[in-house]
């Protein structure tokens, strides 16, 4: 318990900090005091195309980023909770996967074309369908075994649909479009994207945040928690649901930005001692400050064309997840 | 007289292979030669083009009961400026398994047509010419003069250069030294900087290219806020919306682009007629030498609402 008072105030202060730099960054070059008086006032001493800069273009991504690494580090945490398997991350119910074919079928069917939502909506409709196989699949009793099974298996179906989707497309960039969903991005969203993501992620961080005392309860097992009152098939329910409304809004913006659902869980975990309730919070703050950093990072090496998301924070998550590896190793040996 | 003629066996493949150790004025020189030589061998009258530019060219340049197929690329308006005229000719993928039985007398390929192709094509006898790539009107006539002496229709070749040399002259601007300032963006934030074909189709309509100012080189990224900050005198769209749907075109829906769009005047130009260097490209420059009055008299606010 030492050291968990000052834990959450600590980690807000660095998102606050990292969304302040992540206003302050870009390829414009914009000043503090003016970037913020533009932002805030919507006035600009040097230029009117400030203005647009600051409110069109770098806010919805300093919202997308924030919104989205609290999505997976939250829901990363619920999941290694529920599952009590600390590989589990958001994509394993296939909620990426699903978001990701939802969102090319779209683009190849023409539905994309309508109207600017019609994209981030079919991806949000696909996630949803995909938790639903899955939870169709796991039915009333299947425990998290079954769970994790059933989330393999629908990833690798939308992700092999996917494939065939885009090599039967006659579309010129299919490579380039790809990469979006594999890797993600923030670049150039819209605040309409920003705004749709946030009218779903928060209702699906605000189901999470409330998991806290049945994954506590978990932690003594499934009989032990059912017999302290709690509806395991409930806070099943929740989870999935909580993660697919917050991933798949995520993912249907943004692609799939990898590996922070998985690891900020482990950072963050042995400074609230081990325990999966109080993980939560932190750990949607620590996913918000990684994803706002990382974003930060891709622009700052963005001369010749941007660094996609998802590749930074793979390849800071990769070294971290064979760490974790050794350091199991080593305990099961000692 | 017939040595002159450019047989299976002797690809010109090889000799763009070969055109590193020879400076490349030999091969110009040469050409001139081969080409100002009286030649008496038969024209082809089987051609077939597996490269979507040279379909264009073919079609351009050769009477259309000589050729024996075009690429299916030919038939979609997207990268085809004459895919309207295709219903003619035949279409295929372009495997070596659909060129073989067409009996073919010219097979045109691009560099970039799958190597395994070419080099099968070639090595079970057939006529094989690439069709070398360039990304400015010199290279565009150059080409076309190819094509025209590969069809043996030198004729035709002069006619369809002095159509394009008369309609460049005819949109060329009166005055120079304050030239506007031009961007062409495309799908994935991509702009076209230096060395492009769309840098040489804006000079040629009488417009600076901003991206190659910028320092970009080939087709590099813009990122929308370089674009918000310092606009072009006039924003050239490089793909049509209504056709090209994608998550990558988000930068062309873009709301700040679309501000900065209400106060800029803006082209959209037919993705197919920056696709491919083909003398066909003069239709762009006259588009785009037809905006330059729009400049300057949309612009009068220079504030953003």
């Amino acid at each position: 318990m030492t050291g968990h008072r000052w834990l959450n105030p600590a980690l807000a202060a660095v998102v606050i900090a990292l969304l302040l730099g992540s206003l302050l960054t870009g390829p414009a070059g914009v000043g503090l005091v003016e970037g913020l008086n533009a932002l805030l006032f919507g006035s600009s001493a040097e230029r009117e195309a400030t203005v647009l800069i600051m409110r069109e273009i770098r806010l919805p991504r300093a919202l997308l980023g924030l919104l989205i690494g609290a999505a997976l580090g939250l829901s990363g945490a619920a999941l290694q909770g529920y599952l009590r398997n600390p590989l589990a991350e958001p994509g394993l119910i296939g909620v990426s996967a699903g978001g990701t074919l939802g969102a090319v079928l779209a683009i190849h069917t023409g539905l994309a074309g309508l109207t600017v939502l019609a994209l981030p909506l079919s991806g949000l409709l696909g996630a949803f369908l995909a938790v639903a196989v899955v939870m169709g699949l796991t039915g009333l009793r299947g425990g998290p075994l079954t769970l994790i099974l059933a989330g393999v298996a629908v990833t690798s179906v939308c992700g092999a649909l996917t494939a065939l989707a885009l090599s039967l497309s006659r579309n010129p960039y299919a490579t380039t479009e790809i990469l979006f969903w594999m890797l993600g991005s923030l670049a150039d969203r819209s605040l309409l994207h920003a705004g749709l993501a946030a009218l779903l992620i928060l209702p699906g961080l605000a189901v999470l945040l409330g998991t806290g005392r049945a994954l506590e309860a978990l932690t003594l097992g499934e009989e032990a928690a059912a017999s302290l009152g709690i509806d395991l098939e409930r806070v099943r329910r929740v989870i999935v649901l909580g993660t697919a409304f917050a991933v798949g809004a995520a993912t249907s913006v943004a692609g799939t930005i990898g590996f922070v659902g998985l690891v900020v869980p482990h950072l963050i975990r042995p400074l609230v001692g081990h325990r999966p309730g109080r993980l939560l919070l932190p750990s949607l703050l620590g996913g918000a400050a990684l994803v706002l950093a990382a974003d930060i990072v891709v622009r700052l090496f963005g001369d010749s064309g941007e660094l996609k998301l998802g590749v930074l924070t793979s390849i800071i998550g990769a070294p971290f997840f064979l760490y974790l590896v050794l350091k199991a190793r080593k305990e099961l040996v000692t | 007289m017939t040595r002159h003629r450019p047989t299976g066996a002797r690809p010109s493949g090889s000799a763009s292979k070969r055109s590193g150790r020879w400076p490349p004025w030999v091969w110009a020189l040469l050409a001139v030669a081969v080409e100002a030589c009286p030649v008496h061998a038969a024209p082809p009258e089987r051609v077939v083009s597996i490269n979507v530019c040279a379909d264009q060219l073919v079609q351009l340049l050769a009477r259309s009961e000589d050729v024996q197929a075009l690429s299916f690329l030919a038939g979609d308006p997207q990268m085809s400026v004459l895919a309207g005229q295709s219903s003619a000719y035949r279409l295929i993928r372009g495997q070596a398994e659909e060129v073989l039985p067409l009996d073919a007398d010219l097979v045109i390929a691009g560099v970039y047509s799958t190597p395994a192709t070419v080099a099968l094509l070639r090595r079970l006898g057939q006529r094989i010419e690439i069709l070398p790539m360039t990304s400015d009107l010199d290279g565009i006539r150059a080409n076309v003069r190819r094509v025209a002496g590969w069809l043996r229709r030198e004729a035709s070749g002069r006619a369809l250069i002095a159509d394009l040399d008369a309609r460049l002259l005819a949109v060329r601007p009166a005055t120079h030294g304050h030239e506007p300032t031009a961007l062409v963006y495309y799908v994935n934030s991509l702009a076209a900087g230096r060395g492009t074909l769309a840098d040489a189709v804006l000079r040629a309509a009488g417009y600076r290219n901003l991206a190659a100012e910028e320092g970009i080189d080939g087709e590099g990224y813009l990122p929308l806020e370089r674009l918000v900050a310092n606009p072009p005198d006039l924003i050239v769209l490089g793909n049509g919306l209504q056709h090209y749907r994608s998550i990558t075109a988000d930068n062309l829906r873009h709301p700040a682009l679309r501000r900065v769009m209400q106060r800029v005047p803006s082209v959209v130009l037919p993705q197919a007629l920056l696709m491919c260097d083909t003398p066909l490209v003069v239709e762009a420059v006259e588009l785009l030498a037809a905006a330059r009055s729009r400049i300057g008299r949309s612009t009068v606010s220079s504030t953003l609402p």
